[in-house]
């Protein structure tokens, strides 16, 4: 399967995603803005110093925002690409290592899906496809497409037939 | 202590329905009928049971048989005071750490040596009472310790307060393994575990102190009932199952490579413990193989462990040799260490370099004793070592003081690893494995550690070209394994060497941290940052850290050229190759790993590039099946891009089947 090929997910995943990944960073940054804090409380003198380094730290952090935003994130969803058919699911995706999954039916044991506060904000779900050695999650599609793919994956789970 | 144990009540139920014979919390028994009824219930059954055998008569608790309340099956009583026993050290640790402080005063003060009998009965007597309080506790426990075989469940009871109970459908079960350390050899108990699907939420069952042909009996009843629970409980066809699965008289395997352990560990195994019993025949063995002396010693000899303690005491051995050498023939230390060096300069050098030589030769013979030692305890751990196909599982035992007996089922294989370390590679030899899924062992008592492995050894040192003989007798379902056919592209070389020498390269990194190291303790010597009084002795230090430093740059290069040497055989030695039903993963270098796997375990597959592979066109690929915890992933980096993407195919369902021939396997 091509790049070109497949499934793309919702395009609102994009707005999960930039939302999660700013919750994360900000974490982050709190975290590392807490070192110049520190030296700004523990000694006077240090003032500009301790001003230098958030300065520094803030500058990293709305970078950072901003790549993640307009690079990482529409990078990712064009990469992303999921097909199912009816004896395997084929996931395509990353931006720098590209990794292309397959997933035979007959070893499925259990699809579910999974709905965070945040992709029900969106009205999205994700669908998770477990085997005995792991899991592949289809990550952002409309709540009813993923009940869809969920029930069609369980149904070709169930009639899949070893070919060996 | 009167709740009476519910019975099935009315009339008899149908076979084919679940009998649920215990209501929820409802698990307690009546403690007077016990007492006096259990021994009668657990001999009786395996009288019933040994004439089962002999007579191939009525087995108790046919499913399909006229449902009886389930026999309770005790463990040995020996759960009570081997038990109790395991206590009394930690009580003696307590008393000596708690009264250490008087008995040491009582032993140096002359003037209470009165007292030393009183206190030594007080100790005894301390003892005595704590050991009794143990067993009353294990003695209750004891009660409420059971196992029985519903229709169509295992169900094992225990607690006291916190009731526990865990039912095992027969169909669940994988494998019933058994452990026994001396102590518990000489009672003729052992631990046994009952492993289900495996993975970290299905924990192995422990069943502590069960007497030895209680094991066995346990182990047959299990696979019988899991059989008969697959087949369907179908009364004619049941006693079909029944007959080949339980009268098969075992054949005498042709013990053709008996080794000098294997008498000890003949009669180790004869010798069934006091309570031991008789042993059962529990299925038909088609197959089965020893080590023969020389197999045995070398798998010493090589095993993972005595080459670490090589590898040490060598280092260690250079590094003393070095150390001393410098110290005897160096020239600015007199300089440094003056203290030191004042008392050593009225020292002849004669009895210097002879207390030195005597020094390293000390240090020698106490790696080599250690080295035997382990050498010598491998042995014993591998000592007896069998395997057998019977049935349909594979079967291992092995060790003559603590007792491990393995059992696998032949649809639960994951793959067959055929790993072959440096050594074994000059002697062209090699170990056999067989991956499973493993259970996460209910980690409760300290004897029921160890007894799920992952990987179970069929061999641990086989001549290369007796593998297919082994695995064609062993494993006749695996037929025709694929060899690695497909080999790595020349332009991976490149990439293997950078990625071994210099990105997952030891010698490259430690060459650079001593590289950093040295530049920084240079600093103060560029920079003039010393007092005139320091730099006499810092320059002693300096130059013999910088001896120091090129010592290991020396290393660092040896590692670095090995990482080079290892690259380039990895790119030469590896490669993949499939047929109809299985793949074979082989990844080389100095050890070679080759893993099989049929197809049908194959649980997910994955090509991965990253962009430098992507200008090559090179793929890595990755097998995933369920082996191990949670699950494994065999990989191998740098396949051609047709030929991954061949195989990628191979691995959709209805993809194409076999290999297509390699366009330019070696360009």
């Amino acid at each position: 399967m091509e790049v070109t090929q497949g499934q793309q997910l919702d395009p609102r995943i994009k707005r999960v995603w930039r939302i999660s990944d700013t919750i994360v960073l900000t974490l982050i940054f709190l975290a590392v803005l807490f070192v110049p804090a520190i030296i700004f409380l523990v000694d006077d003198a240090a003032e500009d110093v301790a001003g230098v380094l958030c300065l520094v730290v803030f500058l990293l952090y709305i970078v950072s925002l901003l790549v993640f935003w307009f690079v990482i994130t529409p990078l990712r969803y064009i990469r992303w690409r999921y097909q199912l058919s009816q004896d395997f699911l084929d996931i395509v995706r990353g931006i720098i290592v590209h990794k292309h999954t397959v997933v035979p039916f007959i070893r499925v044991q259990n699809t579910d899906t999974r709905q965070g506060p945040l992709l029900r904000m969106m009205g999205l779900a994700s669908v998770t496809i477990s085997t005995a050695a792991g899991s592949m999650e289809i990550p952002g599609l409309p709540t009813a497409e993923a009940e869809k793919l969920r029930d069609q994956a369980a149904e070709f789970a169930r009639i899949a037939k070893e070919d060996v | 202590m009167n709740a009476e144990y519910p019975e099935p009540t009315g009339a008899p139920v149908i076979p084919a329905q679940p009998v649920q014979q215990t209501a929820p919390g409802d698990a307690r028994i009546s403690s007077d009928i016990n007492v006096a009824g259990n021994a009668i219930a657990v001999s009786d059954d395996i009288a019933a049971s040994n004439a089962s055998n002999a007579s191939d008569a009525s087995v108790p608790n046919v499913p399909g048989a006229a449902p009886t309340d389930p026999v309770k099956h005790r463990l040995n009583s020996s759960y009570i005071w081997l038990g109790a026993i395991r206590v009394l050290p930690y009580i003696l640790i307590a008393i000596l750490v708690s009264a250490g402080d008087s008995l040491y005063e009582l032993i140096t003060d002359s003037r209470l040596a009165g007292y030393g009998l009183i206190v030594g009965i007080i100790i005894v007597v301390t003892l005595i009472v704590a050991m009794g309080i143990a067993m009353l506790a294990r003695f209750i426990s004891y009660k409420y310790i059971w196992y029985e075989y519903t229709n169509d469940e295992f169900s094992f009871f225990s607690g006291i307060i916190s009731k526990k109970r865990v039912h095992i459908p027969y169909t669940r079960i994988q494998s019933v393994n058994q452990r026994a350390s001396l102590l518990q050899r000489i009672v003729g108990v052992c631990t046994v575990s009952i492993e289900t699907a495996g993975g970290a939420e299905n924990k192995a069952v422990m069943l502590p102190y069960i007497e030895r042909s209680a094991a066995e009996a346990l182990r047959k009843e299990l696979f019988t009932r899991k059989q008969l629970a697959q087949l369907g409980q179908n009364g004619d066809r049941s006693q079909t199952v029944r007959d080949t699965l339980g009268t098969g008289q075992n054949p005498e395997a042709p013990n053709t490579n008996l080794n000098a352990l294997e008498a000890p560990a003949q009669i180790a195994n004869d010798f069934r413990g006091v309570f031991g019993g008789d042993a059962i025949d529990t299925g038909q063995v088609t197959y089965e193989y020893g080590l023969s002396n020389k197999e045995l010693v070398l798998s010493a000899i090589t095993g993972r462990t005595s080459f670490g303690i090589i590898l040490a005491s060598i280092i260690a051995g250079l590094t003393t040799l070095i150390s001393c050498a410098s110290f005897l023939f160096g020239t600015t230390e007199d300089q440094i260490y003056d203290a030191a060096f004042s008392l050593i300069s009225y020292i002849p050098t004669s009895w210097l370099v002879g207390a030195v030589t005597s020094l390293v030769g000390l240090f020698i013979a106490i790696m080599v004793v250690a080295w035997l030692i382990t050498v010598a305890s491998t042995c014993l751990s591998y000592g007896g070592f069998r395997a057998r196909r019977r049935g349909a599982r594979i079967e291992t035992e092995y060790g003559i003081i603590n007792h491990n007996f393995n059992g696998i089922d032949i649809d639960r294989i994951q793959s067959v690893e055929i790993s072959q370390s440096f050594f074994q590679r000059l002697l062209k030899s090699c170990t056999i494995s067989l991956a499973r899924v493993a259970s996460a062992v209910q980690d409760s008592s300290p004897e029921s550690k160890n007894v799920s492995h992952a990987k179970l050894v069929v061999h641990p040192f086989v001549k290369v070209d007796r593998v297919n003989d082994i695995l064609a007798n062993l494993l006749p379902e695996w037929e025709n394994l694929p060899a690695s056919t497909q080999k790595l592209p020349t332009r991976a070389t490149r990439r293997a060497i950078v990625r071994r020498a210099i990105l997952q390269g030891g010698g490259f990194w430690l060459a650079i941290i001593t590289f950093i190291t040295m530049s920084i303790l240079a600093l103060p010597l560029q920079f003039d940052l010393l007092d005139p009084s320091e730099v006499t002795s810092f320059m002693g230090v300096y130059v013999v850290l910088e001896i120091a430093a090129r010592i290991l740059y020396a290393l660092c290069l040896l590692l670095i050229i090995l990482d080079i040497i290892g690259a380039i055989l990895w790119r030469r030695g590896s490669g993949f190759g499939y047929d109809q039903s299985f793949v074979t993963i082989t990844n080389s270098g100095f050890s070679t790993d080759r893993t099989i796997m049929p197809r049908g375990k194959l649980q997910m597959a994955e090509l991965r590039t990253n962009p430098l592979q992507r200008h090559k066109r090179l793929i890595t690929i990755i097998a995933i099946t369920a082996a191990g915890v949670g699950n494994s992933a065999t990989r191998l980096i740098d396949v051609e891009e047709a030929d991954a993407q061949a195989w990628f195919a191979w691995c959709h369902p209805g993809g194409n089947k076999t290999a297509a021939p390699s366009d330019n396997p070696l360009q």
